[in-house]
């Protein structure tokens, strides 16, 4: 392990950078707002929607989107 | 080149000389040198601070003329730099981010932004000790450089500056005040139109030399001050630093584009306009100085603001002058540095923004989407597509089934003439870009690379799949025509599909397209689904059409993920969402 590495997780566990974990919580906190968004916009796309491939088109994408979310909050 | 070699030591021995042998001329000198060094630290602290500022309202607000002239104007006044907003105006002009018209607008505000500086010497420099709030400031400027916070280092980097930029005017004052008790360099002054052409040409000559031009006005408005020029020698300095300063920014140009090439044309044109019809009209735009004075509550031998009233009109008279015929300078310029050459060249890689991070990040990745537009080119061609039949079109299909005409297209004469030579150009240039720009831009840069690696690794991919779509494409057996088919049909759909997300706004729905698409290409991996096993057990196609196409489906299979990177480096604009794909 190189020596910046090592200074990272000390760095890290101490959480010493606290303004750098914010900044990090912070922005997962806005990616997953985003996202949550999207996934409603897309429900309520998918009920109004009236072709049968668009309404496809769309649940493809909520899947997908669902799955990042999933990701982001393990 | 030779003359150069020669005149820079000349020069050197010339500035010691003057240094060691005259104590007034040595602060004037000092103060210039350290006003300069102030507007290059102004300058980079205006690139830290403003992350990106600039260049949205830029890219926003340059949609007419006049809108762009107001843009050029009020960035210029409040950044002090006319040659950082001309970095930037050039680079969004390589990317075709803003028009040539709106550029040119740009400029021409900027030359009234730029007489801020005048204003600000005049009004506090000569007046004032403006030098003992220099200190303060370099020394605060130098606490807040030390912050880890990107916005305070750039707002210390801009006090260091202003501060240095203080204590040059402050050095240029008092040189100028104890040379008169010498020399008087009033009784050189000269009447009459030779002295203006004398004068106009030291202005011009003072300027090309200093490479500022607020520099040179900071020099005539303290000498001015200090009583060792006369009001309308400065006048006529005045106008020869603005002749000046275009002929820095040709110099400039010489290594930039042709969009830069074309701005600096502009630019001289426009300052050599408004310097011809300030010489011819110079008595009659003093006596409207003169005029003007009162209303600005500028007394009557208040020179030093009076020559900053007269830098003001002259380059708004130029304004007024030249911008309506803007569209026809855009004509002209337009028709300057065209090249006819069968060998494409990188369009957006310019040499002048290579040291300003975003710029250089913003001209990479147009030129990386150039390489791509070209690879896009020879893949349809090598799959006997055209690009016009399938983009856009509600049935690929039968498009990719009816184009069963070999379109005839030799790779290597391609790879030699669109592909090779840009590659090669954004390699080289993304990695001297590199040395002024953070652990981010970095990255960023780094997944340029590897896009334009990618593309061109698309291209030597199909001309693998081209020589069997050929010898494929009109086969009697139907069943090997409808696998090379799908091939086709699966990239086409590919390219497509992409074709349509990039100009989309939210990365989130670029992101979740370009997922599926990912998902989706699993179905060119012909083995792991088992469809050649079936066909060859079924006995559909011989060995030699087995072996092709478990080839060519894996090429296929590679362009298509190669494509799907392509496009979520260069049009998944936020990097959290894009790292999102892992």
């Amino acid at each position: 392990m190189n020596i910046e590495k090592l200074f990272k997780k000390v760095e890290d566990f101490f959480c010493l950078d606290e303004e750098v974990q914010e900044q990090k919580e912070e922005k997962k906190e806005k990616l997953k707002n985003s996202l949550v968004k999207k996934i409603n916009s897309l429900k309520k796309k998918i009920k109004h929607s009236e072709s049968s491939d668009e309404k496809k088109e769309f649940k493809k994408q909520l899947g997908v989107l669902k799955d990042f979310l999933k990701k982001l909050d393990e | 080149m030779n003359i150069k070699k020669y005149l820079y030591p000349i020069f050197l021995l010339g500035l010691a000389y003057v240094l060691f042998s005259s104590d007034d001329l040595k602060l004037i000198i000092a103060g210039i040198t350290i006003f300069l060094i102030g507007m290059v630290f102004m300058e980079d602290g205006f690139k830290l601070f403003s992350g990106g500022i600039i260049e949205q309202v830029l890219k926003k607000s340059t949609n007419t003329v006049p809108k762009a002239i107001g843009t050029g104007f009020i960035a210029t006044a409040i950044v002090q730099s006319s040659s950082l907003l001309t970095i930037i105006v050039i680079s969004f002009l390589s990317a075709e981010l803003i028009t040539l018209s709106g550029a040119i607008g740009v400029v021409f505000g900027s030359n009234i932004g730029t007489t801020a500086t005048a204003w600000i010497v005049s009004a506090f420099g000569v007046k004032i000790k403006i030098a003992q709030f220099a200190l303060p400031m370099i020394t605060f400027g130098v606490v807040f450089r030390f912050n880890k916070n990107k916005s305070y280092q750039g707002l210390g980097t801009i006090l260091v500056g202003l501060g240095f930029v203080f204590l040059g005017i402050g050095y240029m004052k008092d040189g100028f005040d104890t040379l008169k008790n010498g020399i008087d360099l009033a009784s050189y002054a000269m009447d009459g139109y030779l002295g203006v052409l004398v004068y106009v040409a030291i202005g011009t000559v003072a300027t090309i030399v200093i490479q500022s031009s607020s520099a040179t006005m900071a020099l005539i408005i303290t000498a001015l001050a200090s009583g060792q020029i006369e009001y309308f020698n400065a006048l006529e300095l005045a106008i020869g630093a603005n002749i000046g300063t275009t002929i820095t920014a040709i110099l400039g140009s010489l290594s930039s584009n042709k969009n830069g090439k074309r701005l600096a044309i502009a630019h001289l044109i426009f300052n050599i306009i408004t310097a011809f019809v300030a010489i011819v009209f110079l008595y009659q735009l003093a006596e409207l100085i003169d005029f003007l004075s009162p209303f600005l509550a500028i007394g009557e031998e208040n020179y030093a603001m009076k020559l900053a009233l007269f830098h003001t009109v002259f380059n708004i008279l130029g304004i007024i002058l030249v911008a309506p015929f803007t569209s026809k300078l855009v004509k002209f310029l337009e028709t300057l540095f065209v090249t006819e050459d069968n060998i494409d060249k990188a369009k957006y890689l310019d040499d002048v923004v290579i040291n300003t991070p975003e710029a250089a990040i913003e001209a990479i990745t147009k030129e990386v989407e150039h390489l791509y537009d070209n690879s896009i080119e020879v893949l349809s061609h090598a799959l006997s597509l055209h690009r016009h039949e399938y983009l856009g079109s509600c049935d690929i299909a039968r498009v990719v089934n009816d184009s069963n005409k070999k379109i005839k297209t030799d790779i290597n004469i391609f790879y030699d003439e669109k592909i090779k030579d840009i590659y090669s150009q954004i390699i080289h240039y993304a990695t001297l870009s590199q040395e002024n720009m953070d652990e981010e831009q970095k990255n960023r840069i780094y997944e340029l690379k590897v896009s334009s690696r990618d593309i061109v690794e698309m291209v030597k991919y199909v001309k693998e799949i081209q020589k069997n779509v050929n010898l494929y494409l009109k086969d009697s057996n139907l069943v090997i025509r409808g696998e090379y088919n799908f091939l086709r049909e699966e990239i086409a759909k590919t390219i497509d599909i992409i074709n349509k997300i990039r100009n989309l706004e939210d990365d989130l729905d670029i992101l979740a397209t370009v997922e599926i698409l990912h998902k989706d290409t699993n179905s060119l991996d012909l083995i792991q689904n088992g469809r050649v096993d079936s066909l060859i057990r079924d006995n559909s196609i011989n060995q030699k059409m087995a072996t092709s196409l478990i080839n060519d489906s894996s090429f296929a299979y590679s362009i298509s993920h190669k494509l799907i990177h392509v496009a979520s480096a260069l049009w998944i604009k936020n990097s959290d969402i894009k790292d999102l794909r892992g």
